[in-house]
Order: structure tokens, then C-alpha cells, then sequence
């Protein structure tokens, strides 16, 4: 297990029990937030670094929080995401045009047509679907991992379902074709 | 899809991103914390407040040494945390000074809340870097209510680049400096053709290209606008040297404020319209990739990490690009295309400098 520790060139003052609940919190309810990561970005090297960029940025108020951690580190996670920024490769850019044919099988096909269709919202209603349908969080509980206001979170859970309902994508496969 | 359903469909999701790609593990997590922390407090001890700085745009040449070509040795140990770099300030700014062969020619930065910033210079040489961004840290919900900026950067009156958010909340900070084509030779010329003449005065500018007409959108992005400091540098570009096919590429880079030094490069030829470059690890650090083609027609390439696909790129111009950086962890890479036969595809890969 590696040890949470201020590096040594760096170090300030700090409580040193901090280290040890944090890295329980790590190891216990990290694989549950690398998921939510993973619906958010949609790419695993992305939903890694996001969680770690958010949990970096827990760690120095950890001894401070006076409510859930977990709570705590998904409202950073949400917010991250929502207005992160990401540098572009030099000399490159993306493209959808992949230089090989991909096969699916039709299990795989499902997954990719949610996650088309999820990629087609806006983030802060992809963030709204994913907190609210994935980790089942109340319209309150969404609202406070997302900062925002009740009001808010009704508007764009109706929008994104709205666009989820009509999405190409999802909309064949309910009348029984697939791409 | 009812509401149930979706439940359903997105834990099926979740399950099969999860399967494909576990994760790092809380050790490995735990390390990228810590890597993360430290590169905070170093920023904030450097007393760089802003969060998105100017980044050199080439690099050095180093000492001298012969590159394995077909089989990198990338050291086993964790490197200890490079030197500091030089740097020079403007309006709050820092500027790189340079390297050994690269020198910063003229920098400038905009007060915060101007929507345009201009730099006029005499280029040494018409083989330059130009670096232009747009750097500060923008409040998360000011962020969401501005939605997407628009930045024009221009040479000589030449608009070579425009950025913008991607969908709403992303905002276009600066990158990299901007150099073309994967050779000096090449980036002299394209520099040429806007107008660039040693010696004689040329002007680069970036500006906000346009504010939204909506009232309170247009408020937020006025708003946002003063978080941020508009600023261009120009850097020489003597640095990149040929490390084999033609392909030439720094020995030393800059990024996120440490330096990181060439540790290999591999190559693939093109045979039966495709190749594949596969640079293994061994153990997880910080890394900066590049990777890219020469001599081969253009046409997408899928970049993979660690089993995952990354992106599915296509190189800018004909024929030869200039490598792509990255600042993540990367514990395999490859690069896989399919074009018609001839040239080469690359990945090299940076470490940091101890």
C-alpha cells in the first residue's frame, strides 16, 4: 500500500492522521467512483485521471469535511468534469473516422449505443442522468454534488431524457433494428 | 427507454467500461494522488497562480549520445523532480526563458479582461515557435453560465488558428507553442508563407473573436473573460534534430513546468497498408508521448493505452506531422494505422530529467 505523505521538499503542516482515513477511503470507495468516471468521460484513461484530480484536491481539506466523504469527493468529481479542460495533442485531431472496422457482438453493441447516445448530451446533463439513474441519488442529493439548484437538476434530467428518448441510437434499438 | 430501464442499461455500462478497463488500483491511485499534490504545491510554491502557464514550444538539443532506435531503456526508478526552469514574468504571466538552443525572442501579456493582445517583434529567423493562450482559472459556475470562447490567433494578418470550447464548459487554454510540419526545414517554410522575414518586424496577435449576442451569457462571458490574461511568446525552434527516418523531434521538452528528456523513440514501416507500434512501460510514471508518422499518405490512426483506444486521430498536412504530447500516465502505448505502404508511424516517449 502506498503511503499518503506530504513530499518531503514540500511539506507543510497538516494533520498526520489525515493520510491514514483518506487512503482507507481509497481503497474501499474508489472503484465505486472510477465507475461514475467512467459514465461521465467515457474514456478510462480520462475517468482515472478524473478521479484522481478530484480526489487530489480532497485530500488537502480531508480532515476538514464535516459531512460524507464520499459525497464530498463526488461533487468535486461532477464539477471537474463539468468544466475541465484537457490539453490537445500538437499536430493532431480527432477524428471520427477509425482506420480499421471494428466488430461488435451484440452485448458490446448495446453498450456502445447508450454510450453514443450519452456522449451526444451536454455534460451537465450527462452528469444529471448519470447521478440521478446510475448512483440513484435523490434531486436534492444531485443538486448538492452538482452545486446547483433542485430547479436545475428537474430541467436537465427532463431535457437529457428528452434527447435519450428521440437519440438515433437508442431509438432503433427500441423498434427492434440495430445499426 | 423508460427510467427503469436506463438504471439497467447504464449499471450494464458501467459493468462493461469496468471490465474492460479495471483501473489502476489503489496503490497505483494513490500514487497518482500524491504526483498530483506534489505538482500543485510546486505550482503554488513557484508562485504561478495562474493554472493554464506559456509552455516552450520547442525544446534542446542535449548532450550528445546515440538514441536506441528499436529498443528504448526506460529506467526502472522513479526519477527525482527536475530542476526548475527559468522563467521570466509578465502581468502575473511566466514566460520560459528558454533552453540552451531555444531562446524566448519577445513575449507579452494583456491585462486580465482584455479581449486582444499583440506582440510585435523582429524574428532571428523565420524557424520560430509561437506560443499564444489564454491563461488563468475560470470560477466552475461562471465557467457554466459563459459557455464557449472564442480565440483567433494571428500572424501578419493571417488567421492560422482558432479555438474554442467544446461543448460549453470547456475552455480553450493555451497549449503548447505552435510550430508545422514535422521538420525545421518545414516549419521555416510555413512561417515564410505568413509573411515571416528575418529581420524585418512582424506582429502576432490573439484575440477573443467573438462574444455571444445573448444578454446574460454575453454578461458571464465578460465575466469570465477577466479571470483569464491573454498572452503570446516567440521562441526560437533550433532544438529538434533528426532521430532517425526524417522524423525530428526535441530532445528535451517542457511540460506542466518540468522537463522531461527523450528516453526512446520506435518505429514501425508501413507494409500491406499498416503498422503498429507497441512501447511498453515497465512501470507506471509520469510520461510525456509522442507519436506520429513521416512519409506515409495521410489518413486516421487510432492511438492505444494500455488496451484502451485513446483517440482516433488524423494528422494536420500531408505526409509527415509533428508529435502529439501528453502528460498522462502511460504504461503501453501503440499507435496503429492503416495507410498505403511506405513511411513510418513513431511513438517516443519523455521521462522526466532528474
Amino acid at each position: 500500500m502506498t503511503v499518503l505523505r506530504e513530499p518531503d521538499d514540500l511539506a507543510e503542516s497538516g494533520p498526520t492522521t489525515r493520510g491514514d482515513s483518506f487512503e482507507s477511503f481509497v481503497l474501499h470507495r474508489s472503484p465505486a467512483l472510477l465507475r461514475t468516471s467512467l459514465l461521465l468521460t467515457r474514456d478510462a484513461q480520462l475517468a482515472e485521471d478524473l478521479l484522481q484530480t478530484a480526489l487530489a484536491r480532497a485530500w488537502s481539506r480531508w480532515s476538514r469535511i464535516d459531512r460524507s466523504h464520499e459525497a464530498y469527493v463526488r461533487k468535486i468529481l461532477v464539477n471537474t468534469y463539468s468544466t475541465w479542460w484537457r490539453r490537445k495533442w500538437n499536430g493532431e485531431s480527432p477524428t471520427d473516422r477509425p482506420p480499421e472496422v471494428v466488430h461488435h457482438d451484440s452485448d458490446a453493441a448495446a453498450g456502445d449505443d447508450l454510450r453514443e447516445a450519452l456522449a451526444r448530451l451536454p455534460r451537465r446533463q450527462r452528469a444529471v442522468v448519470v447521478l440521478r439513474f446510475f448512483e440513484d441519488l435523490s434531486e436534492l442529493e444531485t443538486a448538492e454534488a452538482m452545486d446547483c439548484t433542485i430547479g436545475t437538476v428537474k430541467s436537465q434530467a427532463s431535457k437529457a431524457l428528452a434527447k435519450l428518448r428521440v437519440d438515433p441510437a437508442l431509438h432503433q434499438d427500441s423498434e427492434g433494428g440495430r445499426r | 427507454m423508460n427510467t427503469d430501464e436506463l438504471r439497467s442499461a447504464l449499471s450494464n455500462l458501467a459493468d462493461e467500461e469496468q471490465g474492460m478497463f479495471p483501473g489502476s488500483g489503489p496503490d497505483a491511485r494513490l500514487a497518482g494522488v500524491v504526483d498530483k499534490v506534489r505538482v500543485s504545491r510546486r505550482r503554488r510554491l513557484a508562485g504561478a497562480t495562474v493554472a493554464s502557464l506559456v509552455v516552450v514550444a520547442g525544446a534542446v538539443t542535449f548532450a550528445s549520445g546515440v538514441l536506441d532506435r528499436t529498443s528504448p531503456t526506460i529506467p526502472t526508478s522513479r526519477p527525482a523532480d527536475p530542476r526548475a526552469l527559468d522563467t521570466v514574468r509578465d502581468h502575473g504571466v511566466l514566460f520560459y526563458k528558454g533552453l540552451p538552443t531555444d531562446r524566448l525572442v519577445a513575449h507579452t501579456a494583456a491585462a486580465p479582461g482584455a479581449m486582444s493582445a499583440t506582440l510585435s517583434f523582429v524574428p532571428p529567423t523565420s524557424n520560430i515557435a509561437l506560443t499564444a493562450v489564454a491563461a488563468g482559472s475560470i470560477p466552475p459556475r461562471l465557467a457554466a453560465a459563459a459557455g464557449p470562447l472564442h480565440l483567433a490567433v494571428l500572424v501578419n494578418g493571417h488567421r492560422i488558428l482558432e479555438t474554442t470550447g467544446q461543448d460549453g464548459q470547456r475552455w480553450p487554454f493555451g497549449d503548447t507553442g505552435t510550430t508545422f510540419g514535422s521538420t525545421k526545414a518545414a516549419n521555416a517554410r510555413a512561417w515564410a508563407g505568413y509573411g515571416l522575414v528575418p529581420g524585418h518586424p512582424s506582429a502576432v496577435a490573439i484575440r477573443v473573436s467573438n462574444l455571444v449576442q445573448d444578454g446574460a451569457r454575453r454578461t458571464a462571458q465578460a465575466a469570465a473573460l477577466r479571470h483569464l490574461q491573454l498572452a503570446l511568446a516567440v521562441y526560437t525552434n533550433d532544438a529538434p534534430h533528426d532521430v532517425g527516418h526524417g522524423v525530428e523531434l526535441p530532445r528535451l521538452r517542457i511540460w506542466e513546468d518540468r522537463l522531461f528528456e527523450l528516453v526512446g523513440v520506435r518505429f514501425a514501416s508501413v507494409v500491406d497498408g499498416q503498422a503498429s507500434v507497441d512501447l511498453a512501460v515497465p512501470h507506471p510514471g509520469d510520461l510525456v508521448v509522442s507519436s506520429g508518422s513521416r512519409g506515409v499518405l495521410p489518413g486516421p490512426f487510432t492511438v492505444t493505452r494500455n488496451g484502451i483506444t485513446r483517440a482516433n486521430l488524423v494528422p494536420h498536412g500531408v505526409g509527415d506531422l509533428t508529435g502529439g504530447g501528453s502528460g498522462e500516465r502511460v504504461e503501453r502505448l501503440s499507435v496503429h494505422g492503416v495507410r498505403k505502404d511506405g513511411g513510418v508511424i513513431f511513438v517516443a516517449i519523455y521521462q522526466p530529467q532528474s
